[in-house]
């Protein structure tokens, strides 16, 4: 399975990307972005709001045009592509009018899965969700994690090598977001999937990523880059680990550093 | 608490029933005492012998029949055609643009004026009060399928894209579906409308159908006739009304609970 270190999963050339409304000044929402990431590597982005990581995120989906760079997934060009990644956006976007289960058999149907194949597969993976019994509840009878759940579901099936997350826990109360966390973290260590994962907090980057990369305020560019060395499987013990605590207090530093001058430009 | 509950509600519906029998009872005394002229004001016993009169040689009923069907027939057809239009807006903001004004235009002119040139294409045909109840229909839906056409939450046209989605599954998965639930809710208002057209074509010249029994009936000075067109009119409008909300609420379902 591995190619050796040199191969990386995703690497991001050189992106950056400036927003040209015409009447407006050009905001520069993206600097230079050179980064890497391994098969099967948990990478988590923090950064100040407002930094340009969900922009980073839409170019790398397909959806955002760079103003420079390149993005290469295995090695082969797929700037400006989509499809190629899973992409799970800053809102669960669960589709209001479908029930669960064909929510989750959304991107099966678009590759034209007929819907009742689709369905048939889909069922018996429910209970691994926590949504089993509910395939039939429309989204607006579920509870936020339970709609996160869904979201990532979809997300997940969609089967793609590279899964981009973005904020996905930033609407849960703490304790849904704890379980969410050590959730995610079993189904990832299943799949083998490589994730890239946004969050503003820095205790959920720690808890879930293999390396953490820190962004600057905006123009964003990887101010810097940061192995998470602890054991896994992490549990909520890690929390209060004496080099989980380092490794936060490190991290803090840097991001008040950043928001503070994010503000300041304000 | 369930049984306080259902008290209230005999109360309600005692209430309700309460009102019909003062209203109709003191009509009919004041009548009878010679205080309201029958010839203005008809009577409620006669009414109701003569609503059941025309049950009987069956032409309520079919009065009843002609309105309902034109007002349905252009309902149906006046809502697909104003949604097909409204939403194939969506493909082409240049498009949708250059239309927008004329159907400001058109929806803000009341549409019985076209009932003169209706007359002249159609004659007085039953169709050409399908044409005018059609004519108010089409045009509301129109907008209001433009108008959720151009609300449709980007983010969810985002995910769509990011699962690598074609511009028509884009339409036929998220615009068409976000957009029905406007166009559903703007059932109530179109039934209602389409009506008002069908019985106004009437006015203007027909054989049959309750506003041409309406328009006749006054004619003649038959005030009775007229309250037993009146009151079957606003029965039938009920029952349409009723019928759309049923519809509304199966087809809304998702909404959830409320
Ligand atoms: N379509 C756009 N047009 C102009 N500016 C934009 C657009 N999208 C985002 N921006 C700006 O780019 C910057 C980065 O946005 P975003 O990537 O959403 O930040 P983050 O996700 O890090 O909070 C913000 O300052 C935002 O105002
Ligand atoms: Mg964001």
């Amino acid at each position: 399975m591995h190619r050796g270190d040199d191969t990386a999963k995703l690497e991001i050339a050189g992106i950056s990307k400036t927003f040209e409304t015409p009447g407006k000044p050009p905001v520069a929402a993206l600097g230079a972005i050179d980064a890497r990431i391994a098969p099967g590597e948990f990478v988590c982005l923090v950064g100040p709001s407002g930094c340009g990581k969900s922009t980073l995120f839409n170019i790398i989906a397909g959806l955002e045009q760079a103003s420079s760079g390149a993005v290469l997934c295995d090695g082969s060009e797929v700037t400006g592509k989509t499809g190629v990644v899973g992409y799970q956006l800053q809102k669960d976007l669960l589709l209001p009018w479908r029930t669960v289960l064909d929510n989750i058999i959304l991107g099966m149907e678009l590759r034209n899965v007929p819907k009742r194949e689709a369905r048939a597969q889909v069922l018996p993976l429910l209970a691994r969700y926590g949504l089993a019994g509910f395939e039939n509840n429309y989204p607006s009878t579920l509870s936020g994690g339970m709609r996160q759940r869904a979201a990532l579901m979809r997300t997940l099936l969609y089967d793609k090598d590279v899964i981009l997350l973005d904020e996905p826990f930033g609407a849960l109360d703490a304790q849904t977001r704890a379980l969410m966390q050590e959730w995610l973290l079993s189904v990832w260590a299943e799949s083998g999937k490589t994730i890239l994962f946004i969050t503003h907090d820095v205790e959920e980057a720690l808890f879930l990523a293999d390396r953490v990369w820190i962004m600057s305020a905006r123009p964003g560019i990887l101010k810097a880059q940061l192995d998470v060395p602890i054991a896994r499987p992490r549990t909520q013990d890690t929390l209060v680990d004496p080099q989980f605590i380092a490794l936060k207090r490190q991290v803090l530093t840097q991001i008040r550093e950043e928001s503070r001058r994010a503000f300041e430009t304000r | 608490m369930p049984s306080k509950r259902g008290n209230a509600d005999t109360v309600v519906v005692a209430g309700r029933i309460a009102v019909v029998v003062v209203v109709f009872g003191a009509w009919e005394g004041l009548v009878r005492a010679g205080v309201l002229p029958v010839f203005f004001f008809g009577q409620p016993s006669v009414i109701a012998a003569k609503a059941y009169a025309y049950l009987l040689d069956g032409s309520l009923l079919h009065n009843c029949w002609v309105t309902i069907s034109e007002t349905v027939i252009g309902f149906v057809a006046g809502m697909l055609l104003g949604s097909v239009l409204g939403l194939s807006m969506w493909f082409s903001r240049p498009a949708a643009r250059i239309v927008e004004p004329f159907l400001v235009m058109f929806n803000a002119t009341p549409k019985i004026a076209l009932a003169p040139m209706l007359v002249l294409y159609l004659g007085i045909t039953y169709w050409m009060k399908v044409a005018l109840s059609f004519s108010v229909v089409v045009v509301i839906a129109w907008m209001v399928a433009y108008e959720g056409s151009r609300a449709v939450d980007s983010d969810l046209v985002r995910l769509l894209y990011s699962l690598s989605a074609s511009r028509w599954q884009v339409f036929t998965k998220v615009v068409v579906p976000s957009c029905l639930s406007w166009i559903i809710s703007s059932f109530r208002l179109c039934i209602g409308f389409s009506l008002t057209g069908a019985v106004v074509g009437e006015f203007i010249s027909a054989n049959a159908g309750l506003g041409w029994f309406i328009n006749f009936s006054s004619s003649v000075y038959e005030l009775n006739d007229v309250w037993v067109g009146l009151l079957s009119l606003m029965i039938l409008a009920t029952v349409l009304n009723l019928g759309v909300d049923r519809i509304e609420r199966r087809l809304l379902a998702w909404r959830g609970a409320t």
